[in-house]
Formats: C-alpha cells, sequence, structure tokens
C-alpha cells in the first residue's frame, strides 16, 4: 500500500469502517507509511496551528498584558485570598504556567508532528500491552500501523482561523478514540469488548501522564 | 440526497421503519454529519454575528456585572446552601465577572473592530467542534451501554440515526431574534432531543426501559461528576 493509499483510506476513517484496519494489516511496509502519514498529518497540523495563534495574536490583547491582568484579577479573588501566604507563593507557578498564553510562532511546526509521534508512540505500546493481557493476538508492527491510521480524524483540525478549541476538542478526542478501538480489533483479532477495554485502558493511562505532564510542564513554564 | 431527505422527513415524523432502512445505507453518516455541520454554522454564524456586535458595543465593565451577580444571589438565596456559603460563592462570581470585563476591555493589536471581527469569525469556525465535543462522547456512551444491554445495532448506524436530532438546529439562527431568542433555545433543544431520544431507542432494538438506561447513563453519570465537583467547591469556601 502506497502512501497515497493510505490516505484515500482516511475518508472511510472518519466514518468508522472497521474493514480498512484489517487492509492496512495485511499490507507490506503498513508501519514505514503510517509513520509517514504521522509527520505529514503532524506538519499540517503544526502549520494550521501556527496560523491560528496569529488570528488568534491579531484578535486578542498582548499576551504578556492580559497574563498579568488576569494573574491581578485571580490573586485578587476572594477564595484566593482566604489561601495562606505560603499557599499563594505555591500555586503562583502554576497559575503563571496556566495563564501563559500561545505566542505566535513557527515552533508549533516542530513541537506539534513531535507531540503526535510521542502520543502515537506511547498509546500504541499501551495498547499492546493491555490488548495482549486481554488475549491479543497481534505484532506491536500491526497494532501501530492500524493506530497510525486512527490518527486521522486529527485532520479535522486543519483550519487555519480555529482558535484554542479548549474542551471543544474532545469531540475530535472521541472520533480518534473510536477509530482506535476499531484499529486495535482488527490489529490483535479482538472481540468487540475486550478491545473497547484494551483502547479504554491505554487512553485512560495516556490522559493520566499528559495530565500529569502538562502539570509538570505549567509549573516549570511559571517558574521561568 | 432523495433517500437523505427522506430520511429527515421521517425523523421529523418518528417514523422508525424508515429511519432503520436509510441509517443502514454505507452514505447515511456522511449525510448526517454533513447535517451536523449545516446545523452549527447556522447557529455559529448568528452567535457569531451576535458576538462580534456585543464586542464592537461592549458597555464598561460594571452595571451587567452587577446585574448577574444580583440574579445569582436570588437564584441562591433559594437553594439548601448555608448563608455564609452563598455569600462567599456570590463574592467570587462577582470577582470573576469583573476580571472578565477587565479583560475584554484591554486594547487589541489590530484594534477594536478588527479584533471583534476576527474573534466573531473564530467562534463561528469553532461552532461545529463544540457540538461534536456535546454529540460524539455522549452517543458513543450511550451506545457501549446499548451494547452491553443488548444492542445488535452497528457503530456507524448508530452514530449515522443520531445525527438527526440537528435537524431542528438548522433553525438555530432564529436565536437571534430580539426578545425571543431563550424561547426558541428552549423549543428547538427540547425538539432535538426528542428526536435523539427517539432516534436511539430505534437504532438500538431495546425495549423502553433498556433503551431509557442507555439514554440516561452518560447523564447521570456526568451530573454526578459535576454535584461531587460542586460539593469540593462548596466544601472550599
Amino acid at each position: 500500500m502506497s502512501m497515497r493509499g493510505l490516505l484515500r483510506l482516511l475518508p472511510q476513517v472518519l466514518l468508522f469502517d472497521g474493514d480498512i484496519y484489517w487492509q492496512v494489516k495485511a499490507r507490506p511496509r503498513a508501519l514505514y507509511h503510517g509513520v509517514l502519514l504521522l509527520l505529514l498529518l503532524g506538519v499540517a497540523l503544526g502549520l494550521a496551528g501556527a496560523a491560528g495563534t496569529i488570528v488568534a495574536h491579531g484578535a486578542s490583547p498582548d499576551p504578556g498584558e492580559w497574563a498579568r491582568a488576569a494573574e491581578r484579577g485571580v490573586l485578587s479573588l476572594p477564595i484566593v485570598q482566604r489561601l495562606s501566604a505560603a499557599e499563594r507563593e505555591r500555586l503562583l507557578p502554576l497559575l503563571r504556567g496556566f495563564l501563559r498564553r500561545p505566542q505566535p510562532g513557527l515552533h508549533l511546526l516542530f513541537t506539534t508532528p513531535l507531540g503526535l509521534l510521542a502520543g502515537w508512540s506511547i498509546y500504541g505500546l499501551l495498547a499492546q500491552a493491555a490488548a495482549r493481557l486481554l488475549g491479543g493476538r497481534g505484532r506491536l508492527s500491526d497494532t501501530l500501523a492500524c493506530t497510525a491510521l486512527a490518527e486521522g480524524p486529527r485532520a479535522l483540525l486543519l483550519l487555519p482561523f480555529l482558535p484554542p478549541l479548549g474542551p471543544a476538542a474532545l469531540g475530535v478526542e472521541a472520533w480518534v478514540l473510536a477509530a482506535r478501538f476499531q484499529a486495535l480489533r482488527a490489529a490483535q483479532g479482538l472481540d468487540g469488548w475486550r478491545a473497547f477495554w484494551a483502547a479504554l485502558t491505554a487512553a485512560l493511562i495516556l490522559a493520566a501522564l499528559g495530565l500529569a505532564w502538562a502539570l509538570l510542564w505549567l509549573w516549570a513554564g511559571g517558574r521561568a | 440526497m432523495a433517500a437523505a431527505l427522506h430520511a429527515a422527513w421521517s425523523a421529523l415524523r418518528f417514523d422508525a421503519a424508515s429511519l432503520q432502512r436509510w441509517s443502514a445505507r454505507r452514505s447515511a453518516l456522511a449525510w448526517g454529519l454533513s447535517l451536523l455541520l449545516a446545523a452549527s454554522l447556522a447557529g455559529g454564524l448568528a452567535s457569531a454575528l451576535a458576538g462580534a456586535q456585543a464586542c464592537l458595543h461592549r458597555p464598561p465593565p460594571g452595571p451587567a456585572e452587577r446585574r448577574i451577580s444580583a440574579t445569582l444571589a436570588d437564584w441562591l438565596a433559594r437553594s439548601p446552601l448555608p448563608p455564609d456559603v452563598q455569600h462567599e460563592l456570590v463574592r467570587n462570581a462577582a470577582a470573576a465577572l469583573q476580571l472578565r470585563g477587565d479583560l475584554a476591555s484591554l486594547p487589541r493589536p489590530l484594534g477594536r473592530q478588527a479584533g471583534c471581527a476576527l474573534e466573531g469569525l473564530q467562534l463561528a469556525v469553532a461552532a461545529p467542534y463544540r457540538r461534536l465535543a456535546l454529540w460524539l462522547p455522549y452517543t458513543l456512551a450511550s451506545f457501549a451501554i446499548a451494547r452491553a444491554l443488548g444492542s445488535r445495532a452497528g457503530l456507524a448506524q448508530t452514530l449515522a440515526a443520531s445525527t438527526l436530532y440537528a435537524l431542528p438546529h438548522l433553525l438555530d439562527f432564529l436565536q437571534a431574534t430580539p426578545g425571543w431568542g431563550a424561547i426558541f433555545a428552549i423549543v428547538l433543544s427540547a425538539w432535538g432531543a426528542a428526536i435523539y431520544a427517539w432516534a436511539m431507542a430505534s437504532i438500538s432494538g431495546l425495549g423502553r426501559p433498556r433503551a431509557l438506561i442507555a439514554l440516561t447513563l452518560p447523564a447521570l453519570a456526568t451530573a454526578t461528576l459535576a454535584a461531587v465537583l460542586l460539593a469540593g467547591v462548596v466544601v472550599i469556601l
């Protein structure tokens, strides 16, 4: 299956056609093409993200001024005022990291594909382990190739004027999770419920790791 | 296209047999997703115009925030929360509203007009994602519960049937009608929810009690989580 062939499968991924993952599994060099697809998607998402932050920068107040005003306002909230000085001191780095707004820049061109590849590979490893525990018979390369295609719904985020979505990104994440469930079912030859638990367990562990990473990043960013 | 229009008409008449025939077609989900997009953009464009208008003519922070705080205080007075907790909630909400107003009135690099227009455009572009974030996780959760309860419906078929709830939301632009916005919002949401419940129950093939469990369990779980979080806030206050 060529790269172009893999791209042609994207609409079917979006329409939850579970049969395509069997086709991917049966083809040679599926993992190589899957990684290329992810890199392409990551660069495209990075470009769209960079354009989005430029538009958001024009539409919104100066990020530095906004962050300073927001910090002053949050610290003057009655609920925060009730904290002791030491507790407020501990809260400050996290708050500063949280209030920091994205600066327009091309760094997204590098960080987005790397983040996508890291998320996919960690999810793939976790899902492989969970599926094996539940009786899966597929190889790691099958899991990685099929779950690479399951990242396809992220192409929905390829809109240049898209603002940071926040909780509204949950729909795309749910779409990817449902596609990953179908991918695991084919890659591991599992029945529906076992594939469901394998996909969900790996997603929950990845979400917990992601949350811990985000908190650490916010804390470190706030102290910088 | 004719089949899709027939499906839309059958949903408006709550005709289960037509719904099942249509949702089994391969093109049903693609059509349903297009319907979701159209409904989101119809409502999103109207709210983007209203948002840009409000941004341009935003009054200085003060009276509107005080009015919202007073409404919240009235509402909380009828709740079983202790008076000191009510007072703290109102004080924090007033401070948060003041902060929101202050942040919104900061100067923008491209000027107020261009900034507000861009903000409106971003609001319209994000509208389909907001609808997706509500519809897809909820429907996937309902689908999983329905399967656990014995439904034989497929994923694509269930998702296609559930998209028909967006039909009334094609009229979401009516919410921009001055004075009638809240009434249209309630009527269109209730109509959409009725179509959703009917479509999910019909497609799952479960009896009424089981279909009700599959439909309400995700909402109950979400409400429980929200109640736990609220209780946590009350304890902190």
